[in-house]
């Protein structure tokens, strides 16, 4: 009796953590899907008696989103992510390459060092970033915003790199060597096909964070139609009037691909996401 | 001889050569600009021009005034009031979730959401939840005869409220590593405890807890590392305010420098930030080798 009351309580309480969870989405949904009248109704209703998709529509394709449409900002944190996931995969992958294969003299601190400059906030830097970009005039441009996303996912990118390369048997790229394959070729029919689950790893990884960031968006980037999503998010809230409507519709948008990649890659994310915290 | 020395060279150079990009990276936007914010820390300055060497004066300038002591306790109380109940939160529900569940997988998903939400996203989540007018919060408080609460609007209950909120955002990833450990504690070991008559708790505390401690200590410090230097969570909800509640030295810093433009002075918090998170990083990399 004793074991059931408590099973009973242990899925009690489960479903109240994820209750929990979940309130302030599905609030948030509501809201996004309540035309403005109920919206500031009162007493709030948690399911709408009338369901508009007004507020997705507004907050895509017509520019009142403080500016400019939020459907630009999307695309710009697209392009962005994209493009510093191209560039740190690329030189991560030739740096961990060298560490792991090659072994210069010296791959070891430099392993040391990289890792070490996670250690700095990005907060402490920031400023100086800031006057860097004025300095060299690169300030309001995604060339600032790419390069300082790049330079700050590099070192656990190489880390985790570093790790699958390793992993794989040097005999193999030996093989490949004495049968004629360059040391190029080597690389690119053995290395990398075999590392495939890393750079993956480490391409979600890089897209999420970049997707999340508010920090450097906010304070390398002025322009309203060069703003990425998150910083397109906060100034709405400094309109006169805050159409909450519109907001939470933009809120889920942004929310949308990061929880749709979680859902679908559970293991892999919690596995990169920790990855870093436990080795 | 020389054609071996000379293979050997090739060989290095190649290798540095994939070493440089990555290295340039890291050393222009991550090493150098600390030696930039050391050097601006250490002048007076208006916008972007450095005036006159002022020596220590910033630092003095923070340390001493009451604004910068504020925001030190601000941070005390933060990252403190958030670790007291994120901690033990992640330990119950990883032991909850420990325990032989059905569907453990959707549990443990559904819970881990608020984590994968970025801080600008939970931000605006809850501000609209703790809406005094519209939010579905101040409506039950209505009903049970509290009246309206301005939760992020109130000196008193910002901070607090700033810390549930930080709370429900971060406490997930504690739960996962905790969960992780707590899968790794032999099954035999804890089946012993129990047949020499080990309640619960016992067998908790002297079988589990021993196991995880390592991992509960790292989570501690990761918490805190995130606790400490987190700026968007706050900014978004409250900005700092409602007069200067809570204004952390992060948010302290960033106020400073891109609201007031007092950069020498914003880099000086910023090199204090940075001796505090070099003490955490190092106390975090001594506790991982323990655990190894």
């Amino acid at each position: 009796m004793t074991l059931v009351v408590k099973r009973a309580w242990t899925y009690f309480l489960l479903i109240l953590l994820c209750l929990w969870s979940v309130i302030p989405l599905i609030w948030a949904l509501s809201t996004s899907l309540k035309p403005n009248d109920l919206i500031f109704s009162y007493p709030p209703k948690w399911i709408p008696t009338e369901v508009t998709l007004e507020h997705y529509v507004a907050v895509l394709f017509s520019g009142s989103f403080a500016g400019s449409n939020f459907g630009r900002a999307i695309v710009n944190t697209i392009g962005v992510a994209l493009i510093t996931a191209i560039i740190t995969l690329l030189v991560s992958t030739l740096a961990s390459y060298s560490t792991a294969r090659l072994k210069v003299p010296g791959s070891n601190g430099f392993l040391i060092m990289v890792l070490s400059t996670t250690m700095i906030p990005g907060i402490s830097i920031l400023v100086p970033l800031y006057i860097f970009c004025n300095r060299l005039h690169i300030y309001d441009t995604y060339l600032a915003l790419i390069m300082t996303h790049v330079a700050w996912r590099i070192p656990f990118t190489i880390w985790v790199l570093h790790g699958f390369f390793k992993n794989i048997p040097e005999e193999i790229e030996e093989a490949a060597l004495i049968d004629g394959c360059t040391r190029l070729g080597a690389f690119f029919r053995i290395s990398l096909p075999l590392a495939k689950p890393g750079l993956a790893a480490s391409l979600v990884l890089i897209l999420v964070y970049v997707w999340q960031d508010f920090l450097i968006g906010f304070t390398l980037i002025l322009s309203d139609e060069k703003r990425v999503a998150t910083v397109a998010l906060y100034d709405y809230l400094s309109q006169f009037r805050i159409q909450w409507g519109e907001l939470m519709a933009a809120t889920l948008l942004a929310v949308f691909p990061v929880l749709a990649l979680f859902l679908v890659l559970q293991r892999q994310f919690i596995h990169g996401l920790t990855g870093g915290a436990v080795k | 001889m020389l054609a071996v020395f000379a293979k050997c060279v090739r060989k290095y150079w190649v290798g540095y050569l994939l070493l440089l990009p990555a290295t340039c990276f890291v050393f222009f936007i991550s090493i150098y600009p600390i030696i930039y914010a050391i050097d601006w820390s250490l002048y007076s300055t208006q916008y972007l021009q450095k005036l006159s060497f002022a020596g220590l004066s910033n630092y003095y300038e923070f340390i001493g005034s009451p604004r910068g002591m504020h925001a030190f306790l601000t941070t005390l109380i933060y990252c403190f009031g958030s670790l007291a109940i994120s901690v033990p939160l992640s330990m119950a529900v990883a032991s909850l979730l420990d325990r032989p569940v059905r569907g453990r997988i959707v549990f443990r998903a559904i819970i881990l959401i608020p984590w994968v939400l970025s801080q600008t996203v939970v931000a605006l989540l809850w501000k609209w939840l703790l809406d005094p007018y519209y939010g579905p919060i101040n409506y039950v408080l209505q009903t049970l005869g509290v009246g309206k609460v301005g939760f992020l609007s109130s000196p008193l209950l910002a901070l607090p409220t700033l810390i549930f909120v930080n709370v429900w955002m971060s406490y997930p990833l504690g739960v996962v590593l905790i969960l992780a450990a707590l899968q790794t504690v032999p099954r035999e070991l804890i089946d012993a405890a129990v047949i020499d008559g080990a309640s619960t708790w016992l067998a908790y505390r002297y079988v589990k807890f021993p196991h995880i401690k390592h991992t509960v200590l790292v989570v501690l410090i990761l918490q805190t590392l995130l606790y400490f230097n987190m700026v968007t969570l706050i900014y978004v909800s409250t900005g700092g305010g409602p007069l200067g509640a809570t204004e952390t030295i992060s948010i302290h810093l960033f106020k400073s420098a891109f609201e007031n433009w007092k950069i020498g002075y914003a880099s000086s918090v910023g090199v204090i930030m940075l001796v505090f998170n070099l003490l955490f990083s190092l106390s975090y990399v001594k506790a991982l080798r323990r655990e190894a």
